[in-house]
């Protein structure tokens, strides 16, 4: 006898069937919570570097004319001087993003970016932990210390290849099945959409050392297959000089304030102190055999983010995944937390029936409606635009209804946002790409801003016609009582000079 | 019987050789910028008989009430320098230091050559901490202090009524106090930890020993109001912390910055724990887990918390090297014995000796040799032409001569890091500002700031405290400002400083 759908059985079956099609995965839960809350932060995202502005004016170029630049089109000190563009991929992805929704499509597809790393974060966390409770605190926790470097820029690329990188060294050290294609193709992408792919090879290096012959055979032929895909770039070899010159100057390293370390005084750091204190807790409490890798990347990776902040995201996407694995065990075999055992795997038992996978499509696709209709969903409710308070924003919409001929000094981290707003009418002195202004013209503009002896010969070597700075900075200051120049524009943010010789 | 007699000199000789490093490493040229004004005070404090409450040294907070948890100390440092000058006042601070150190070699339970070389790993880190400050002798309290536990959880040996006179001289000598509570409530919280984890071994803390350790703690607490600034004394860490403006432009309450190479040696110190604990089978302690975790988070928040750092982190790291040589020692036992037998080991590891009673007075002569080169140390980096010469090179010596010799009027405006050179090298004039933080409030010391940078309203700041004379480092933001006015005329001028004097 067939069973009628309206018969009890049918109708629970229906309404099983319906429930589990609505309910969210775990993953997706984490996926959705991540993208919402990056979005809150959307303004802070566009306004905590300067960059952006140069990064979507390069973009918006290549999508115009097809070209990669290749020589600098942008500043007038080092016109024409060979340019890298180690990061015009992204470049052209962000552009591409802005061109779709403005400000608010950088910020969404940043935060598509952010929540896609940490649920695939998540999901490593679990194929080594086998703990889902463990490993979405452990995403969390992560993604929390990554937070303090979440900015619309090209090393959010990084973060994620990262993870895929790692995930792909893993299967190898574990002697899973080999996808000769993957490393290279990964390299491959990652050198043509930042500069960071430097790390993949630091991570592959700590790989190496922890010899076994097989898998360490594999590793380093592909790593060398990868290399070679390095070079499949708009300057070829270039690009490493580049990326390792910059890395080997101290005064530009020391001068680029992502690259300086973190003050843990401040709370956004103290989630990157709290994953050091659950490293050594774990480690110490556990008493598994560890793999040596693994102990090499967390020490390796703890160096680099208290060396440098921006290697804190790194870190984080790094060190979660062992950190899942070491404290799953320690969890395991405590018996007083057997029960947080049993109720995950309830929760896993249940979570594998879920078929809800449409939610996270339903909320970037809400996040961006409801943007596009002009609603304010960033915590702060300013909108997702460049702050009048952090860039010249006024000051530039003056000097647009008042041009100033000639050549103009600015300030450092405002360079990005003057190529956004004035290029090509106008090309800058300076802007946040010191791997290619190099030492020289940095310690020049160093000296200018500073007041340093000689800093008038900067200004007139380079036929400097007008000055855009912070009234607070002793160059703002020093205009002010010096003869031949002249306040034009003045607000909380940025003051305007002219030199009338 | 042989080998038992080398194996006692070895026992004396490498703590005796190390011990000798340290006071050769720790002994420098006193160059600290907060020693004078603690001379000074000490100085005051032994001439009146009482110690200095109320501020006499600054024109700006002239007659207010000060904290001063140093006292004793102080006076300890005045009578130094009186006896000896720099020569004494150094070798105190090599001593101290030294002193420290031993406190720590005392709590490890490793070869002596281990033991010394993680001493060398601790010096790394503590070093920059070592100068002629209260400090130093905090340092050498909390080591005490860090014995006396030890021996109480390792040892099971009970000592712990010494905390009530350590902690009454200790607040009478230092603020810095406030370490040892942290000590004794993360030995606390460890042990609570360990009973939570159910760990078990004669280490772990039965909780009646926990209670005890509880009591101690607070009639330590209650004995640190013996000192004359009273229960007053217990406010002053959160008064000194409470300084935001402290790691603005006080390296030492900054967070580490890990692109100088004199700091990395903090880091690698902590990776090398934490890669040891990592690494090593043995199960983490619950009070190891707590002392290290809490004074690296404190050393990562302020570099002056290096010291602490390294006294507790040494002996934990010690524990699991050795745990780790031990289980690298029997994995590998077979790989070993196949490289070199162990007849020939033994043959190869046996000691030399020329003649009867020879290692010994090798030895000797090594540590001779070695206390030799450490004392001519001391003597030549506190002779007074070296000396003079660092005080020019680091405080505006010739700018002082130039004040005392032409004896301009008026309340004065200086830099902050010269305020304690100026209080004894310049009595005449009482400071705008100094190294008591403590005494000089953020708001004020922000004002300070503002003012030295050459920002918007340095005037109303030299105005408002009557300033009529300026010493400033030469190229800073004041420096320019006053160049630039009118009613400033610079009137002294080298490298280093710059004097201005208010026209009339």
């Amino acid at each position: 006898m067939k069973n009628s759908i309206w018969d009890g059985n049918g109708l629970v079956k229906i309404i099983s069937r319906f429930t589990y099609l609505i309910l969210p995965k775990l993953d997706d839960i984490l996926f959705t919570a991540l993208f919402v809350a990056v979005i809150g932060l959307g303004p802070r995202l566009l306004n905590q570097d300067g960059d952006l502005g140069r990064h979507l004016t390069i973009g918006e170029y290549i999508l115009d004319r097809g070209i990669i630049p290749t020589r600098d089109l942008f500043s007038y000190t080092l016109a024409g001087a060979a340019l890298t563009p180690h990061e015009w991929l992204s470049q052209v992805i962000f552009a591409g993003a802005n061109r779709l929704g403005g400000l608010d499509g950088v910020v969404i597809f940043s935060a598509l970016l952010i929540a896609i790393t940490f649920t695939l974060v998540y999901r490593q966390c679990y194929q080594r932990s086998k703990i889902a409770l463990v490993s979405l605190a452990w995403a969390i926790v992560g993604a929390a210390a990554a937070s303090l470097h979440w900015i619309a820029r090209p090393h959010l690329f990084t973060l994620l290849m990262t993870l895929l990188w790692i995930g792909e060294l893993e299967r190898i050290r574990l002697g899973e099945r080999l996808r000769w294609w993957v490393m290279p193709i990964l390299m491959l992408l990652w050198a043509n959409l930042h500069g960071g792919f430097l790390v993949g090879f630091v991570i592959l290096g700590i790989y190496l050392i922890s010899f076994q012959f097989s898998a360490t055979s594999k590793m380093f032929t592909l790593g060398v297959i990868s290399a070679m895909a390095t070079l499949i770039n708009p300057v070829g070899w270039r690009l490493w000089e580049t990326s390792v010159g910059f890395l080997r100057n101290r005064y530009l390293v020391g001068h680029t304030a992502e690259y300086l370390p973190l003050d843990f005084h401040q709370a956004s750091a103290w989630p990157f102190l709290m994953m050091i204190a659950l490293s050594i807790l774990f480690l110490g409490l556990s008493r598994d055999r560890k793999v040596f890798t693994h102990i090499l990347l967390l020490a390796a990776w703890i160096v680099g983010g208290l060396y440098s902040a921006r290697n804190v995201p790194l870190y984080a996407v790094i060190s979660t995944p062992i950190l899942a694995e070491v404290s799953a065990g320690l969890i395991r075999r405590l018996p007083s937390l057997k029960v947080i055992v049993q109720l995950d795997e309830r929760l896993v038992e249940v979570d594998r029936r879920l078929l809800g996978h449409a939610w996270p499509a339903l909320a970037v696709l809400a996040v961006a409606l409801t943007l596009a209709s002009g609603i304010r969903l960033d915590f702060s409710r300013q909108g997702n635009h460049f702050s009048p308070q952090v860039f010249p924003v006024n000051a530039v919409d003056w000097m647009e209804a008042h041009p100033i001929p000639g050549a103009g000094f600015n300030y450092f981290p405002w360079g990005g946002y003057l190529l956004y707003r004035i290029w090509p009418e106008q090309r800058v002195f300076i802007d946040g790409q010191t791997d290619f202004y190099g030492e020289q013209l940095t310690r020049q503009y160093e000296k200018a801003i500073s007041l340093l002896p000689g800093w008038r010969e900067v200004l007139q070597g380079n036929h400097v016609r007008w000055v855009l700075m912070p009234p607070e900075s002793e160059l703002a200051r020093a205009l002010q009582t010096e003869p031949g120049w002249i306040t034009l524009y003045r607000d909380d943010t940025a003051m305007v000079f002219k030199n009338e010789p | 019987m042989d080998e038992n007699k080398d194996s006692i000199q070895n026992r004396w000789f490498i703590p005796l050789v190390m011990l000798i490093l340290v006071f050769a490493m720790a002994a420098r040229t006193p160059l600290d910028s907060d020693l004078w004004w603690h001379l000074r005070a000490g100085e005051a404090t032994w001439q009146t008989g009482k110690p200095i409450l109320v501020d006499t040294f600054s024109h700006t907070r002239a007659g207010a009430p000060w904290i001063n948890h140093s006292w004793l100390s102080q006076v300890g440092m005045y009578l130094l320098f009186h006896a000896g000058s720099y020569l004494v006042l150094s070798a105190a601070v090599a001593t101290l230091a030294t002193l420290s150190m031993g406190l720590v070699y005392r709590q490890m339970e490793v070869s002596p050559i281990l033991r010394a070389f993680l001493i060398l790993l601790a010096i790394s880190v503590a070093a920059p901490v070592w100068s002629p400050r209260p400090q130093l002798v905090s340092l050498v309290m909390f080591g005490v202090l860090a014995d006396l536990l030890y021996s109480y959880k390792w040892r099971q040996r009970d000592y712990l009524w010494v905390c009530v006179p350590l902690f009454v001289l200790w607040s009478n000598l230092h603020g810095g106090y406030v370490l040892g509570f942290l000590l004794f409530g993360a030995l606390i919280g460890g042990e609570m930890l360990n009973h939570l984890l159910a760990h078990e071994g004669r280490e772990v803390v039965p909780w009646k020993g926990i209670a005890s350790l509880g009591a101690w703690l607070c009639v330590a607490w209650l004995a640190v109001a013996i000192n004359p600034n009273g229960i007053a004394m217990w406010t002053i860490p959160i008064k000194t912390v409470g300084v935001g403006v402290l790691r603005d432009f006080i390296s030492e309450w900054q967070s580490p910055d890990f692109h100088q190479l004199s700091q990395q040696p903090f880091l690698w110190l902590l990776l090398v724990t934490l890669g040891t604990a990592g690494l090593s089978r043995r199960r983490l302690d619950g009070s190891d887990l707590l002392t290290v975790g809490g004074f690296a988070f404190l050393a990562l928040l302020a570099r002056r918390n290096y010291g602490p750092f390294a006294m507790v982190a040494v002996p934990v790291l010690a524990r699991h090297l050795s745990a780790l040589g031990l289980e690298w020692r029997v994995r590998q036992r077979a790989r070993l014995e196949h490289l070199i037998l162990p007849e020939s080991w033994k043959r190869l590891n046996r000691p030399v000796t020329f003649w009867r009673g020879g290692t010994f007075a090798i030895n000797a002569l090594i540590i001779v040799l070695l206390a030799g080169a450490a004392i001519y140390k001391l003597y030549w980096v506190t002779s007074p032409q070296l000396v003079a010469k660092y005080n020019e090179k680091f405080y505006p010596a010739k700018a002082v001569q130039w004040i005392e010799a032409n004896q301009p009027s008026g309340r004065m405006f200086n830099n902050y890091n010269w305020g304690g050179y100026l209080s004894w090298n310049l009595r005449a004039y009482p400071v705008f500002v100094d190294g008591r933080t403590d005494l000089y409030d953020d708001q004020f010391l922000r004002e300070y700031q503002r003012a030295a940078g050459g920002e918007q309203g340095w005037e109303e700041t030299l105005n408002y405290y009557g300033v009529n004379l300026v010493l400033s480092d030469a190229g800073s933001g004041l420096d320019k400002e006053l160049g630039r006015s009118a009613e400033w005329v610079e009137t002294y001028g080298d490298e280093m400083a710059v004097v201005y004097i208010r026209k009339r």
